[in-house]
């Protein structure tokens, strides 16, 4: 990492003069310019001080409010970030009721009321009564209004430099600083992408300052794992969370930014500083977590329903050689019964890093290659970055060329930046027209040597200029519109993503018809809405022990943050696991959304076999400990699809009135019905585990219930080498698939196994989410959704929504349900089955299939229920206890 | 008569009689009653009551494959929608059968194998016995170089001893001069006479008694016999001292490094050609008397004298001594080293082969070093470390250093093959390479008769079937 190749705050012109004390108090609303509807507001605000004007918007979202500070007489249009909003306008929210006084304005609605003071200008948010925002609160106000240059405008407002690199800055200063109050907040999280814990710790102390915590996508060499500096993706969501209210506000801003983090007044304040762009601020009411991250969904879209191959396991490296390679390491995964479901290809399989070729010597029939793995079901994915080889020879870039397709320099020639393939430019992915024209470059007739079972990996997407600043593009290229890169930055690989995703889709509607066939590209760049597309990775961390745990808050926080399809490379790309770490690292990767194995070129080989069969043993129990929960893992994703609902969760996000849960990021929830906490040191002979107050939950090896201490407190958990410490959750049900497969393809027409965790309530309920796990005929209805509940001793599945007939029919039956819970001797437990009044088989039982004889747990043997079908158990126990 | 179980191994049929319509798991425990075989459920955790389903996670399914060799996979690969068994039994849907076909094509790949092995085992005794002779003539050698060197000792003190002597004369010459030209004896010509003496104990280390004399025996002493006095020093010394000419610093600096530990410490520190830089270690030890004449020529001719000549003598026994020395060190590690339990890999010291991926040519020079060629340039992918495997690999370590990353290494696997062919290179990681080897060598009755077995059991299988039969 080499700290002194990326910017400060102090490094940044527009940082550096807006951090800290603003003019903030200056800025008034004019009252007589106040026009107040039943669904928005509109209103003038006036910088006493300089005279400049701005227009306010207030707008009445659903679950949220809008707030928009644009400069309506400026010459020049400021940027608006497109492309983001899955509607925009979004959808109104019910009407509030406006009460006008000469000082402020008053808007009431559902227990929140919006009070805009008028002098100085300030937005208060109260929520049940209490104050939950406050905007401009503590005067950090501030926007730069357009200028035209001046002799003796001060430094650094029309050009910078940042080592040798100038920024011509030919528009001036035109940032934005927030100030927003979460008032009686203690905890605030989200603003990835940062090495960083899960609570976002203060950046000012006092008279002390360090680092705010920047938003700018870069490619970062070596990052370390405990700082505030921007990685490969920015999402501008910030969420904030006491015990009974959870809040978040998004600022849709697409340049750089910096935010600041201060205790004040027994809340926390914030201020956030853009490069460019407008104030266009959503503030999330919640009241929940699971609101506050719905009201972003529903702004920005939920996460892309994947396929089910995507959440098996992947296995990468910077390079599988050449095809000889690649049939090796597939067929070692059957050799030692490891399942995995797709084999990765990075830069060198190209033909001098031109993307779309190969490198013929080494895969002479890529497509013979591709259609071997497929045999077995598995799919292969191939890298394609943005920089385009300047190369007369490679058709991509004289098309792209030809078409003017690329970024402009300020001087309006194609950009020429370097990275892997050397002299390169960059498609100007703003444009429509050139998203298009990149889509079909996807087309199986256009990608040559590719097949209907190859996906695809953009990785450099910030963009990764090797010779640029910071590693990446000069802030004064220009896209389509004349619309300057600073403008836009951070949605450049969002942009791309877009594209190629687009790519996928159209040719799977050209290769497999009207159902077609759900795209697969994974990013390393990402925005807000980016989980519409695909799946992120938290880029090229290191093989040590620190990057293992930091990856658990970094992807705690993308999935509050609305983008949950995500993982760390398994192992650390650079540098080399010992086995030990790569054993934990497989252990904790299983239960990552995203699970990839991946390896820098210079590191050793890593496949899991290279490490002897006590290792084999222990990192394929891992593997498919996730591909036995990929049912419930499936219907997390349907749950993310529908709601936005993270699949990785911090303990509080579930737990939200117990505080002892807000800063905790060393254990985690696998969706809301597993806990796991990982083992992320080296030699330890346990862990602690912290068990809320009233929770109950089950090993589920042994079946044994772990009652929370009175209170909440945490327990000691004895490990060794073999252990993966996970519970299930008292009050779930959850679906599995216990036969050992080697691919998810090949679980197709496995019957399901139901793990019923039982609470103290004698309760518990849990869903099945199940479709074809490739087509997009899903969204015609083509699924199954059934709900389970086992309440006073009956076991019900019925559908999930009540009247929806399934249009998706299985002849896959349920033949094991395990109940966890149930007081007495197993075996005294009678089941009939109320449809048939049939009695079905019931013995004490291992919790897991093939874990032994006996056992703690109530097995129900074959019941063989069809998985489509409702039906209903009847429990009863004799003697009676 | 029922009809088998699907995926039972027939070996293991006697514990599947249905009596008492129980079936006891093979592990033990528990007992089920006999419907509950092969009914899709695990019942048994050793997996024995599904031998035909994928119901149990430990389970295995044992395909006949009629008209090639029976096999058993895992459970895992049962009704999976992937064929895995040529006959297809494995796939209630059904997968075409292909056994015949393998079989065949198998049949006739372990013929080709065992032709192969027949060849080379018979080259294979053929070279052992050849082996034992080279080890013959390796042994005569070094006993040749044994004698040679005991020889060379003995020339060398006799060079010494007449050196020595010429001294004696030459120190009493000049006492007596001294003692003529009235100076009181032992105060004059000190520096002059200190040159000398720097000469001798820093060049030679061995000339003390000689020198010794005129300075006071503690401190000549002490240089001259110092345990083989620092060559280095030496040849600094022999410089300031203006007594010696290029082609004698030359010579100090051969020995200086033969002094240092011999070519093994060179081999230390090379990392690439190392054969040449031999060579030129070699070339070092002649060209210092060439190099000798040509300095000598550019400066003003200045007449030997007899003490100087007795001394160059030394030195060029001394080297001679040396010569033999290394080349009885080195017919030793021949000698000592390991080549498989009977010699049999022996004859592949002192050859290389070659194989050509992609822009490169590799060449493993067993016992030796192994080479990554590309153009002129030549990169050192280690040197000879030993066997590992129990004979299976050859290991070249400690070749070029990576950038950033670890020092070269070569892991050859030795197989068995009628002539020697080098196959296969690949660079799995970074800078760790991989290849295979076809050798004689490596061919052994015990796979020969598996081979062999392989081969009838196969041959009975596609003779003795009746095709309708599949």
């Amino acid at each position: 990492f080499k700290d002194h190749e990326f910017k400060k705050c102090r490094d940044a012109a527009f940082c550096k003069r807006n951090r800290g004390p603003q003019d903030g108090r200056d800025y008034t609303v004019l009252a007589d310019s106040v026009v107040a509807g039943k669904r928005a507001v509109t209103a003038l605000i006036r910088n006493k001080a300089d005279g400049a004007t701005f227009k306010l918007e207030l707008s009445r979202l659903e679950g949220g409010l809008r707030v928009q500070v644009t400069e309506p007489d400026s010459p020049v249009d400021r940027f608006r970030v497109p492309d983001v909003l899955v509607a925009d306008p979004p959808a109104w929210g019910r009407a509030w009721e406006p009460r006008l006084t000469a000082t402020e304005l008053s808007l009431a609605f559902e227990g929140t009321e919006i009070r805009l003071s008028f002098s100085p200008f300030r937005l208060i948010v109260e929520i049940g009564g209490a104050p939950a925002m406050r905007l401009n609160g503590r005067g950090l106000f501030h926007v730069e209004r357009h200028r035209t240059r001046q002799d003796g405008d001060p430094e650094g407002w029309w050009e910078e430099k940042f080592k040798t690199h100038a920024d011509s800055k030919p528009r001036g200063p035109q940032a934005i600083s927030l100030d927003l109050e979460f008032s009686g907040f203690g905890h605030v999280y989200g603003i990835p992408e940062h090495a960083t814990g899960l609570s976002l710790q203060p950046t000012v102390e006092g008279n002390e300052t360090k680092e705010p915590y920047r938003l700018y996508n870069l490619d970062v060499f070596e990052y370390v794992h405990e700082s505030p500096f921007g990685l490969y993706g920015s999402i501008p969501l910030m969420l904030a969370h006491r015990a009974g209210l959870t809040v978040g506000a998004f600022w849709m801003d697409a340049s750089e930014m910096f935010v600041d983090v201060e205790r004040v007044d027994g809340g926390t304040g914030t201020q956030w500083i853009a490069e460019s762009g407008v104030l266009d601020l959503f503030l999330l009411l919640g009241p929940g977590p699971a609101q506050v991250v719905g009201q972003y969904a529903g702004l920005t879209g939920t996460t892309a329903m994947p396929q089910l191959f995507a959440l098996g396991y992947h296995q990468c490296r910077w390079n599988y050689n050449d095809q000889a390679d690649v049939a090796q390491v597939d067929a070692q995964f059957d050799v030692h019964g490891i399942p995995y479901d797709v084999l990765w290809l990075d830069i060198e399989h190209t033909d001098g890093k031109k993307y779309l070729t190969w490198d013929a010597k080494k895969f002479p029939d890529s497509v013979k290659m591709q259609e071997n793995v497929a045999s077995r079901g598995r799919r292969m994915v191939t890298i394609v970055d943005p920089h385009m080889k300047r190369d007369s020879g490679y058709s991509v870039h004289k098309e792209a060329e030809r078409l003017g397709h690329y970024v402009k320099n300020k001087d309006g020639n194609d950009y020429d930046g370097w990275c892997w393939p050397g002299s390169s430019s960059y498609l100007d992915v703003l444009s429509p027209v050139v998203r298009d024209w990149w889509s079909t470059q996807f087309l199986v007739e256009n990608y040559v040597g590719s097949t209907e079972h190859l996906y695809i990996w953009n990785d450099m997407n910030e963009p990764s200029v090797f010779n640029g600043p910071e590693i990446t593009m000069h802030k004064d290229c220009l896209h389509h519109g004349n619309v300057e890169h600073r403008d836009v930055h951070n949605m450049y690989g969002y942009l791309y993503h877009m594209a190629t995703t687009n790519g996928l889709i159209a040719r799977g509607y050209k290769t497999k018809g009207r159902q077609g066939d759900r795209p697969f590209v994974l990013s390393r760049a990402f925005f807000a809405g980016t989980q519409r597309l695909g799946p992120v990775w938290t880029g090229d961390n290191t093989a040590n022990w620190e990057q293992l745990r930091v990856s658990v808050p970094m992807l705690l926080s993308l999935g509050l943050t609305g983008l949950p399809y995500s993982g760390a490379d398994v192992g650390g790309f650079f540098g080399n696991p010992d086995e030990e770490l790569l054993t934990r690292w497989t252990q904790l990767g299983a239960f990552y959304p995203f699970f990839r194995q991946h390896a820098h070129i210079d590191t050793k080989r890593r496949e899991i076999w290279l490490f002897g069969p006590e290792a084999v043993d222990r990192m394929r129990r891992a593997i498919q400990q996730r591909y036995s929960l990929m049912p419930y893992l499936y219907t997390l994703f349907r749950a993310a699809n529908a709601s936005g609902a993270p699949v990785m969760l911090p303990m509080w996000y579930e737990f939200p009135n117990d505080p002892n849960t807000f800063d905790l990021q060393e254990q985690f929830l696998f969706g809301p019905a597993v806990l796991v906490r990982p083992v992320m040191e080296p030699g330890v002979q346990s862990v602690a585990v912290y068990l809320p107050p009233g929770s109950v939950w089950y090993d589920p090896e042994s079946g044994n219930k772990l009652q929370a201490p009175e209170g909440g407190g945490s327990i000691q958990l004895p490990v060794t080498m073999e252990s993966i410490p996970y519970f299930y959750r008292g009050g779930y049900i959850v679906p599995k698939r216990e036969r050992h497969r080697r691919s998810t393809m090949a679980m197709k027409n496995d019957p399901f196994t139901l793990l019923v965790a039982l609470d103290g309530d004698v309760s518990a309920m849990g869903d099945l989410y199940l479709d074809d796990g490739s087509s997009f005929n899903f969204r015609d209805g083509a699924y199954l959704h059934k709900v389970y509940r086992f309440r006073g001793l009956e076991l019900t599945s019925t559908d999930w929504e009540e009247g929806v007939a399934s249009k998706y029919d299985t002849a896959v039956t349920i033949e094991r349900i395990v109940v966890l819970g149930l007081p007495g001797d197993p075996a005294s437990w009678r089941v009939t089955d109320s449809g048939s009044g049939a009695e079905l088989a019931v013995n004490g039982g291992p919790v897991r299939l093939g874990g032994g004889l006996g056992g703690s747990a109530v097995v129900i043997r074959k019941p063989d229920l069809g998985v489509a079908k409702d039906w209903k158990l009847t429990f009863s126990q004799s003697p009676p206890v | 008569h029922k009809t088998p179980l699907r995926g039972l191994d027939p070996a293991l049929a006697h514990h599947y009689t249905g009596r008492n319509d129980s079936f006891t798991c093979i592990d033990g425990a528990p007992t089920i009653p006999f419907v509950r075989v092969n009914d899709d459920y695990c019942d048994c955790p050793d997996g024995s009551d599904e031998p035909g389903t994928s119901a149990c996670p430990v389970g295995r399914f044992h395909c006949r494959n009629r008209g090639h060799v029976a096999a058993t996979i895992p459970a895992a690969f049962v009704d999976d929608g992937i064929c895995d068994c040529c006959d297809g039994s494995d796939e209630i849907r059904g997968c075409p059968n292909k056994c015949i076909e393998h079989g065949k094509r198998v049949l006739a790949e372990l013929r080709g194998r065992l032709k192969a092995y027949e060849v080379g085992l018979k080259l294979r005794g053929d070279h052992i016995g050849a082996n034992q002779g080279r080890r013959g003539e390796w042994e005569r050698e070094a006993a040749d170089l044994e004698a040679k060197f005991v020889g060379q000792e003995k020339a060398v003190e006799a060079a010494k001893a007449k050196k020595a002597e010429l001294e004696m004369l030459e120190h009493e010459r000049r006492e007596a001069e001294k003692a003529a030209a009235d100076g009181p004896p032992g105060s004059g010509g000190e520096g002059e006479l200190g040159e000398s003496v720097v000469v001798e104990g820093g060049g030679k280390g061995a000339g003390g008694p000689g020198a010794g004399q005129g300075q006071g025996e503690g401190e000549s002493g002490d240089g001259g016999s110092g345990e083989g006095g620092d060559a280095e020093d030496g040849a600094e010394e022999f410089v300031v001292g203006k007594e010696g000419d290029g082609g004698a610093e030359a010579g100090v600096e051969g020995e200086g490094d033969g002094k240092a530990g011999g070519l093994e410490g060179e081999i230390e520190e090379e990392e690439e050609d190392d054969d040449e830089e031999g060579e030129e270690d070699d070339g070092g030890d002649d060209g210092s008397g060439s190099g000798d004449e040509s300095k000598g020529r550019n400066k003003p001719k200045k007449e030997k004298t007899e003490v100087q000549k007795a001394q160059e003598e030394v030195r060029k026994e001394e080297r001679e001594m040396d010569r033999l020395s290394r080349e009885l060190d080195e017919v030793k590690t021949k000698l000592d080293r390991d080549y498989g339990p009977e010699n049999e890999f022996l004859y592949l010291a002192g050859n290389c082969y070659d194989a050509v991926e992609n822009q490169y040519t590799y060449s493993i020079c067993p016992f030796d070093k192994a080479t990554q060629k590309e153009g002129s340039h030549s990169t050192n992918l280690g040197r000879h470390r030993g066997f590992e495997d129990d004979y299976r690999k050859l290991v070249f370590d400690k070749g070029q250093k990576c950038w950033q990353g670890p020092d070269r290494k070569m892991v050859l696997s030795l197989e068995c093959g009628a002539e020697e062919k080098l196959v296969d290179v690949q660079e799995p990681s970074r800078c760790e390479y991989s290849a295979r080897l076809q050798t004689s060598a490596a061919c052994s009755n015990v796979e020969l008769a598996a081979i062999k077995q392989q081969v009838a059991e196969l041959e009975a299988q596609l003779e003795g079937h009746d095709p309708t039969e599949l």
